[in-house]
């Protein structure tokens, strides 16, 4: 109510010229610019048969996304996005639920943890999984040093087909799960110690609390950031690109890097394109599935 | 005595979190016969700054370092400029805030991956490919949301009637935010605008498609080249992936305390 009466004010005032409209303009337009035509460029182009090194595009319809379905590396990219945006978005949810409620249990310096955990997070994807390559090196990197002293066999982390995608989706995990941590600490953080003395006072074991009083406390935070990272993890290319370049062979090529592929190494824009159209479309239709199942059961509760 | 327990899971975490940045640090400065060996130790016997000469001087780590600098300050005052007066507007309306800053948060549904190819033909068509401001412009994608995001909850700490009372005094919309809401959301705007400096400093897609040559090319690009060359000089890489990490891991704790209260408070209230 407060609100409204001041905008009145303002405008009441004479400077009309800066009402909210004007205000919002310029970064509306800015967005606009960079993000809303170039996406519906990308629509466009999907309808066309165009190389870089072509004289011409030639409008072929629908028949790009007729290929799409018949292209079997776009399946398996596709199976391969969802099992990389699965693993890695549980394996931080776990890791920073984890984290947070032992960064809330050992109350002195938590500032410090705080901060020095969410250090990955901040810095460039080049230079982590620069670190994480040298330290999986076959011969060399310190892990493999390690497993052999420990009398295991080494292993070829990111050349080996049937470890690679868990490597990949490790190191993306170690990368990401920081930000689950500061997260649900300040949803931990936001739940009043009284209810927990209450609780002990009746009683009410370690476990009892978590999962009668933590959990249900945290659940909107939680479903808030698991949304937000299924969201940006199926659509994440640095690691992977850095890690393996989708290799060996087709074992960790996901949706974002076979784009990039078609786009920038094939020159095949307009299929880059229908790959493009095809991935916002699963990702909006996730977004818009997962957002309506939390709410809608978050209602009837 | 359970103390003890947590003490040390959290001793544990701090290396898992931590040690790829210690070893980043202690290969950078080991020679490289210590660091290309079977028997590497936690502790460099010899130090030497070999790697640091190298990659600054040969690997031309020098200009990539001015370029990013460039392109991230362009890009935090690009995005501060547009998405002050935006923020301050959605923490004022009476309706549609939050129906705006979710048409905004929108963007991150598409991955930027997908907007490459026809942000690579917009460059071009402005003939911008190879320079500062095409990076800039690309950073603007997620600097503003991801600004508008933050700075419209640091608005909203401000309380209305401060601007009621510089109306009420006869102050013009332009006087009020120079003398009264600017400074007090400026510690606020500050922290926005470092981050997105960080942001813009890590980013690697479109900076790295973007650019063609030395001149315009970023440290992230700089260093994937390095990558792609097949360099095994891994105490090199190592003193480059340093020498990357240094000016945002100073902005970062510098910042930290403010950022992590903004990023979680967003997340908190949603």
């Amino acid at each position: 109510m407060t609100r409204r009466r001041s905008v009145r004010k303002i405008r009441r005032g004479g400077v009309g010229l800066y009402s909210p409209f004007w205000l919002l303009l310029p970064a509306s337009l800015m967005i606009g610019f960079i993000l809303v035509i170039p996406l519906g460029y990308t629509v466009y182009l999907s309808f066309f048969k165009e190389n870089l090194f072509a004289r011409s595009p030639i409008f072929v319809g629908i028949k790009n996304y007729g290929v799409l379905f018949k292209d079997k590396i776009f399946w398996i990219s596709f199976r391969q996005s969802a099992i990389f945006t699965l693993g890695s978005v549980s394996g931080e949810y776990l890791l920073g639920l984890g984290s947070a409620l032992l960064l809330y249990k050992s109350l002195r310096g938590q500032t410090i943890w705080r901060a020095l955990i969410l250090f990955p997070w901040v810095v460039p994807i080049i230079v982590s999984t620069l670190v994480w390559k040298w330290m999986l090196t076959p011969r060399y990197g310190i892990i493999n040093n390690l497993i052999v002293n420990l009398g295991l066999p080494s292993k070829f982390w990111l050349g080996d087909p049937k470890v690679v995608m868990p490597t990949v989706i490790f190191i993306n995990i170690w990368r990401s799960f920081p930000f689950f941590t500061i997260v649900i600490l300040a949803g931990l953080q936001a739940i009043s110690l009284d209810v927990l003395e209450a609780a002990s006072i009746d009683g009410a074991s370690g476990w009892k609390k978590f999962r009668y009083i933590i959990l249900p406390h945290i659940r909107g935070i939680s479903a808030t950031v698991v949304i937000l990272h299924i969201i940006l993890t199926f659509g994440h290319f640095d690691t992977i690109w850095f890690l393996t370049r989708g290799g060996p062979s087709t074992f960790t090529e996901v949706l974002p890097t076979y784009m990039y592929r078609q786009a920038f190494m094939f020159y095949e824009v307009g299929y880059a394109s229908t790959l493009a159209v095809w991935t916002v479309a699963i990702i909006a239709t996730i977004t818009v599935f997962l957002y309506y199942t939390f709410y809608s059961s978050k209602r009837s509760r | 005595m359970r103390k003890i327990y947590w003490w040390l899971l959290l001793l544990l975490l701090m290396v898992f979190v931590l040690f790829p940045f210690y070893w980043m640090i202690v290969s950078s400065i080991k020679p490289t016969p210590d660091v290309l060996t079977l028997n590497p130790t936690l502790i460099p016997k010899r130090v030497t700054f070999e790697h640091y000469g190298f990659s600054w001087y040969q690997m031309n780590l020098g200009r990539f370092f001015g370029n990013s600098f460039a392109i991230a300050i362009g890009t935090t005052f690009l995005a501060l400029l547009l998405t002050t007066p935006a923020s301050y507007a959605l923490s004022r309306i009476p309706r549609g805030r939050n129906l705006a800053l979710l048409v905004f948060l929108l963007s991150y549904i598409i991955p930027p991956v997908a907007l490459l190819t026809p942000l690579y033909f917009v460059m071009t068509k402005l003939r911008l490919v190879d320079t500062y401001l095409a990076v800039v412009l690309s950073h603007a994608t997620f600097g503003i949301p991801f600004c508008l995001w933050l700075q419209t909850t640091y608005f909203d700490g401000i309380p209305v009637e401060l601007d009621e009372a510089a109306c009420t005094d006869g102050a013009s919309f332009l006087q009020t935010m120079r003398y009264v809401i600017l400074p007090v959301a400026l510690p606020g705007l500050v922290v926005s605008g470092l981050f997105v400096f960080i942001l813009s400093w890590d980013e690697f897609l479109f900076a790295y498609t973007f650019t063609s040559s030395d001149a315009s090319r970023t440290i992230t690009a700089g260093l994937f080249q390095f990558i792609g060359a097949n360099i095994v000089q891994w105490g090199d890489l190592m003193a480059s992936a340093t020498l990357t990490t240094v000016p945002i891991g100073i902005i970062f704790f510098l910042i930290q305390k403010w950022l992590i209260e903004g990023l979680t408070a967003g997340a908190v209230k949603g």
